[in-house]
């Protein structure tokens, strides 16, 4: 009886560390595909159907299902994939051709390409992104919406320090720990950057970005800065204080749809840059809260937008 | 780079570079002190692990002698132990930062949650399977309740109530990454500061510590129990068993023949 207890519990152990492996070895393979330069071949892509994907956040989903509806309204046959995961999931489905086209941000999707990149500034992000992603994909024109990483802090923070901007934070700087996601530790988007550009040196703790846990840690005051997105309901929901960023800190995240160079045509081309001209970071606020907090339908919220804009 | 200085072999292919970026992780001596090092977060985990698994033997021991013993309650205590085991750990943990905010205290109640039922429903099991006749020949030669339980229940539970510790600290170690995702450390940090920069060795390697924690508690746990295991029990002969004194020779001839 003990021995046949003993050899289960090795076995327990064993299996463990084997589902530990296949775990990372699984995340390691979506970046085979995802994160190498191979690129984009789709020899038998179905050209005349566009598979749309997205993200899994309201705001990608949104982005998608505009995609869809205005390209459909130009009489093309589209398929739906929309919230599909994370960056490192949707990017492979596109470099493996399982969709053809993404709404995506340009400073993000430059960092995962080139996560050394320094460019902060909306054109210059740009252009680069335009170099670094891969054969076979492409990038249309970015629209003036973004959705950009800022800092922000409680009204009664912003109010006791006196704070506007990231410059204010030199000097009471080692008093306030900021929260964000893991990656700002090592990166010049984040504590490097406010060390440069600012000269400020914080305490970090590494959360989920624009999440409830960076939500509850700034109100709870484990942190004093929390790292938010532009277009996120929660910031005046809660009455957060965003910080300016006169010195480009954050990259520029402008939307910008991430295309297949074999799915793209003139039409779609025109069709899409069209909708990207016309989108502004309200409009992403606007049709962002009716979705989160007014609970109507994306379809819904997606159609009503581009009828007012004369889109479809 | 610093593979290179070492001899190591390095693993030529433009796309694939998780072996190369492995190696790299493990073979840059940064990565090996300091409060960011690999011993840090290797006595965190620990840490964490004892911590969660001392705290729920705490609450489940006790707990699972009383109902063992008494066969009270057992019903309604080892459902609830295994419906326990269907809360997901990761929800749990957010639900206890946003109730008790960031810090080693959330992280110990969903760790401690996950640990509880693998240990109450050992312990139970293990008390009740004692044979009724030897739990009732105990009790007429004279022992009271609680001496039933020290003297006859507990060591031949035992080996049943340790492995109960065993599987739940095995399943901790496993588990506590999640402290990382709440800004603590341990090798969590491994898996979601790798994750977040795509270093994919990074986090392999995270893994594999692990998984290597993993097997070490549970080799521990094997060994412990090997030990305290009643010769009485195992069956199987072993020198530290005494031998029967015969009252026809004296002590000692025993071992001598």
């Amino acid at each position: 009886m003990f021995r046949q207890r003993r050899s289960r519990g090795g076995t327990y152990a064993v299996q463990v560390g084997a589902i530990g492996l296949a775990i990372t070895l699984m995340s390691a393979g979506c970046g085979l595909f995802g994160g190498g330069s191979s690129g984009r071949d789709c020899k038998d892509s179905d050209t005349n159907t566009i598979a749309v994907g997205s993200g899994n956040f309201t705001e990608s989903i949104l982005l998608g299902e505009m995609y869809a509806q205005v390209l459909e309204s130009k009489g093309l046959d589209v398929t739906r994939k929309l919230n599909i995961g994370n960056r490192e999931t949707y990017i492979g489905a596109i470099e493996d051709c399982s969709i053809d086209l993404l709404p995506e941000y340009t400073g993000n999707l430059l960092l995962f390409y080139d996560p050394n990149s320094t460019a902060t500034e909306s054109d210059p992000v740009y252009n680069d992104l335009k170099a670094a992603i891969p054969d076979g994909l492409e990038v249309l024109d970015q629209s003036p919406a973004a959705d950009n990483d800022v800092l922000v802090v409680t009204q009664e923070t912003a109010d006791k320090y006196n704070l506007h901007s990231l410059a204010d934070l030199a000097g009471i700087s080692d008093t306030l720990t900021v929260g964000a996601a893991p990656e700002f530790k090592d990166r010049t988007t984040g504590l490097v950057g406010l060390k440069d550009l600012y000269g400020v040196d914080l305490p970090f703790k590494p959360l989920d970005a624009g999440g409830p846990l960076t939500l509850k840690a700034l109100q709870n005051g484990d942190i004093q800065i929390g790292e938010f997105f532009s277009t996120q309901p929660v910031i005046e929901d809660q009455n957060l204080v965003v910080l300016d960023d006169p010195k480009h800190l954050s990259p520029a995240n402008n939307v910008v749809p991430y295309i297949g160079k074999d799915a793209d045509t003139d039409e779609i081309t025109s069709t899409l840059n069209d909708l990207s001209a016309a989108l502004t970071s309200q409009d992403l606020i606007d049709m962002v809260t009716k979705v989160d907090v007014d609970k109507q339908s994306v379809d819904d919220v997606a159609k009503a937008y581009l009828t007012s804009k004369g889109m479809i | 780079m610093i593979g290179e200085a070492v001899g190591w072999p390095v693993v030529a292919s433009s796309n694939y570079d998780i072996a190369n970026k492995f190696r790299d992780y493990v073979t840059d001596p940064a990565n090996w002190h300091g409060p960011d090092g690999v011993p840090t977060r290797i006595f965190e985990h620990l840490e964490y692990t004892v911590l969660a698994v001392a705290i729920a033997s705490a609450i489940a021991l006790p707990l699972g002698l009383l109902i063992g013993h008494t066969g009270r309650a057992a019903f309604v205590a080892i459902n609830i132990g295994n419906a326990a085991r269907a809360i997901p750990t990761m929800g749990l943990l957010v639900l206890a930062v946003t109730w008790r905010g960031l810090g080693l205290t959330p992280v110990l109640i969903a760790l401690v949650a996950l640990a509880i039922p693998p240990i109450l429903t050992a312990t139970y099991a293990g008390i009740q399977a004692v044979e009724p006749a030897t739990v009732n020949a105990a009790r007429g030669m004279g022992l009271n309740e609680r001496q039933v339980l020290q003297l006859v229940e507990i060591p031949i539970a035992l080996p049943l109530v340790l492995s109960g510790i065993r599987s739940a600290t095995v399943q901790v170690v496993a588990t506590a990454t999640i402290a990382a995702y709440v800004a603590l450390g341990g090798l969590g940090r491994l898996l979601i500061d790798g994750l977040s920069v795509r270093d994919y060795g990074k986090m392999t390697f995270g893994a594999l510590l692990v998984a290597l924690v993993a097997i070490g508690a549970d080799v521990f746990f094997a060994l412990i129990i090997r030990y305290c295991t009643s010769p009485g029990l195992t069956g199987r002969p072993t020198n530290r068993m005494s031998p029967i004194p015969d009252p026809a020779q004296p002590v000692g001839a025993a071992s001598a023949a």
